[in-house]
């Protein structure tokens, strides 16, 4: 079972919500289960990217789809405007600072590559393509014989 | 995202639903600034209807906590999720925000530092 979800959405914060329940519904069809930690991973994963196109992208336009290979989920968000390629950015977590005070931001790009597996970009055709990725390996059952199924 | 104000004794309850995410944060900032102004320091985020908080909601937990403890209030997170509770860890938010496992321990952790503290902590409400 393969799981494929396509979207073109208007470039404002709350289609980040919208996309986010997107991928999960899929993804939760996918795997046939709602509680695994990694769909909530990818999720925060998908919702800070799009946000992070949104807030810096200046972008008009907004698409993209979640696609699997094997046990691997694919999102990809294409955006139009001037390159952007977020994987340049700092995605360091931010650390405390000499006040010992916690910055109110910076953390998406963080967020985005602790929790992913792979992400990428290119600029293509007057678009811009960040991919990311992540494995979900299918849990193996053990039948009453001791087998693998 | 809804958001329920409750009072008890001088600390304020948001008890907040939904996602505490980018689209949605001017209505609770607002919504903080009116009690701020009213002299509420003391304020409770209950999360436990919270099923998701991207870094900006994060954002607005670090920056209310750092104003609150600068007019000597303090901000609490209480009931955060399994995905929320992680979040708060990997950027080190729990360190800075004080994160309580349900209600009734935000309530009595408020309480003990109003009565550790009972002029700091009191306030002329308008």
């Amino acid at each position: 079972m393969t799981a494929k979800w396509v979207f073109s959405i208007k470039p404002e914060f709350r289609s980040a919500e919208i996309v986010r329940r997107g991928v999960k519904a899929a993804l939760n069809e996918w795997l046939g289960d709602a509680s695994d930690s990694r769909t909530d991973d990818f999720c925060q994963v998908i919702s800070e990217l799009v946000n992070n196109a949104i807030e810096h992208g200046r972008c008009t336009f907004l698409a993209g789809e979640l696609r699997t290979e094997d046990d691997k989920a694919l999102f990809s968000l294409i955006t139009d405007g001037v390159s952007f390629d977020p994987t340049a950015g700092k995605a360091e977590m931010p650390v405390f600072d000499e006040n010992n005070n916690l910055p109110e931001g910076g953390y998406g790009l963080a967020i985005i590559d602790q929790l992913s597996d792979e992400w990428g970009y290119r600029y293509h055709d007057g678009k811009n393509e960040t991919i990311v990725s992540k494995l979900f390996p299918k849990r193996v059952k053990e039948d009453t014989y001791g087998g693998k199924s | 995202m809804e958001v329920k104000v409750e009072l008890d004794r001088d600390i304020i309850f948001l008890k907040l639903s939904g996602g505490l995410v980018a689209s949605t944060l001017e209505q609770l900032r607002n919504q903080i600034q009116k009690l701020v102004d009213k002299k509420y320091v003391n304020i409770v985020f209950d999360m436990s209807r919270v099923d998701f908080v991207d870094s900006s909601g994060l954002g607005l937990c670090i920056s209310t906590a750092r104003e609150l403890a600068a007019i000597s209030g303090k901000l609490v997170c209480c009931g955060l999720s399994d995905n929320v509770q992680k979040l708060f860890k990997m950027t080190r938010a729990d360190q800075k925000v004080a994160v309580m496992a349900s209600r009734m321990n935000a309530f009595e952790y408020m309480l003990s530092r109003l009565n550790d503290d009972p002029h700091g902590a009191s306030v002329l409400h308008e």
